[in-house]
């Protein structure tokens, strides 16, 4: 049974409400709260023109004429013509991303800057260093 | 022991490099550095006036090598081929077995030729050199077979061959064509000479190893996309 003075001499009555009370905040400075000078480096590979319909083309052709490639001759210069377009279309497309990023300017033209070209940025324009002190 | 094994061995504590250096054996590689530029045996390019900015003005010229001649009846080619063929470093060999193939090749095309009559004397082809070159655009492969291993399982995925591996891949097929158990006697020349005209007529064991090398493609035509 409760006794009256318990409840009078108790420091917090109303203990359990506290949850009604204005929350306080503590946290511990880790990390600056400030972003890096740099991105993660991700590779910047060209997806290759498979030219696989033509591939299988050949293929069915070789099939039919029992191996004999001098009855494909057609299908054959197809194929290698679509090889060494695709490869002609990728080194093309390197280049363009190995440019400079004057080169790239134009933002209709490439919406999303590779991360080698951000990193090339944000070295020229880094935090300023009043932030970090 | 080769090099490469040496160096695991190295690197795993096995040996140490005093050992190695015992055991080491000379590898070749390119002595020059990249102000040096590769000596020219062209002779129509040597016989040309030099411009003004020709960088043979101001650069250092690596030596020749000893089988780059000037003569008319050098072929790149064939030079890549011996080259291929030879064994041990034993290079007269097999600049030698050349030698004799085209040979071989001449005198089986002249019997041919002089046994036939009419019209049908002027499709034989005399030049053994020609003959050379036919079998080898014959023997090249349009594609070759890549292993690629996706979810812990090897596929053999075809892929275009590139130029220059057609080439070797063609030589390599004529070559190991000739060198078999069966026909261990017969010099190498003669067998050489024999595969060279067959390839050029689109026959011979050379030829064979490219369609089943092309068979062994379409059997794994399922996993072309497996490249990417």
């Amino acid at each position: 049974m409760p006794h009256a003075t318990e409840l009078l001499l108790a420091k917090n009555f109303f203990k359990k409400f506290t949850n009604y009370e204005p929350r306080k905040y503590f946290y511990k400075v880790m990390i600056p709260l400030e972003v890096k000078d740099e991105v993660v480096r991700r590779s910047e590979k060209v997806p290759a023109d498979p030219c696989l319909d033509k591939m299988s083309l050949m293929l069915s052709c070789f099939k039919e004429h029992d191996f004999d490639e001098s009855k494909c001759v057609k299908r054959v210069l197809e194929f290698q013509n679509c090889v060494k377009a695709a490869k002609e279309k990728a080194e093309a497309l390197q280049k363009q991303l190995q440019s400079d990023f004057a080169d790239n300017s134009d933002p209709t033209k490439k919406k999303r800057l590779p991360s080698r070209l951000v990193n090339k940025m944000l070295h020229r324009y880094p935090q300023p260093k009043k932030a970090r002190d | 022991m080769a090099l490469t094994g040496m160096k695991n061995l190295i690197l795993r504590g096995v040996l140490c490099k005093r050992h190695a250096a015992l055991m080491v054996i000379p590898v070749r590689g390119k002595i020059y550095s990249d102000d040096y530029i590769s000596a020219s045996n062209d002779m129509e390019d040597l016989s040309k006036p030099l411009t003004e900015n020709d960088p043979r003005r101001y650069k250092k010229i690596m030596a020749a090598y000893t089988e780059h001649t000037t003569s008319v009846n050098f072929d790149p080619l064939v030079k890549y081929f011996t080259g291929v063929m030879l064994r041990k470093g034993r290079k007269h060999k097999a600049r030698d077995v050349m030698d004799k193939t085209f040979e071989n090749i001449k005198r089986i095309q002249l019997e041919k030729y002089h046994k036939t009559e009419g019209a049908e004397k002027a499709t034989i082809e005399l030049n053994p050199r020609k003959i050379f070159y036919d079998a080898i655009e014959n023997c090249k492969p349009v594609l070759k077979l890549m292993q690629i291993v996706k979810g812990g399982v090897a596929y053999q995925v075809p892929v275009p061959c590139r130029e220059k591996e057609q080439l070797l891949q063609s030589i390599k097929f004529i070559i190991t064509s000739c060198k078999d158990r069966e026909r261990n006697k017969i010099p190498m020349c003669d067998k050489l000479a024999y595969e060279l005209l067959g390839a050029a007529n689109h026959e011979g064991r050379a030829v064979r190893k490219k369609q089943e090398l092309h068979r062994a493609c379409e059997a794994n035509k399922a996993y072309a996309h497996y490249r990417w």
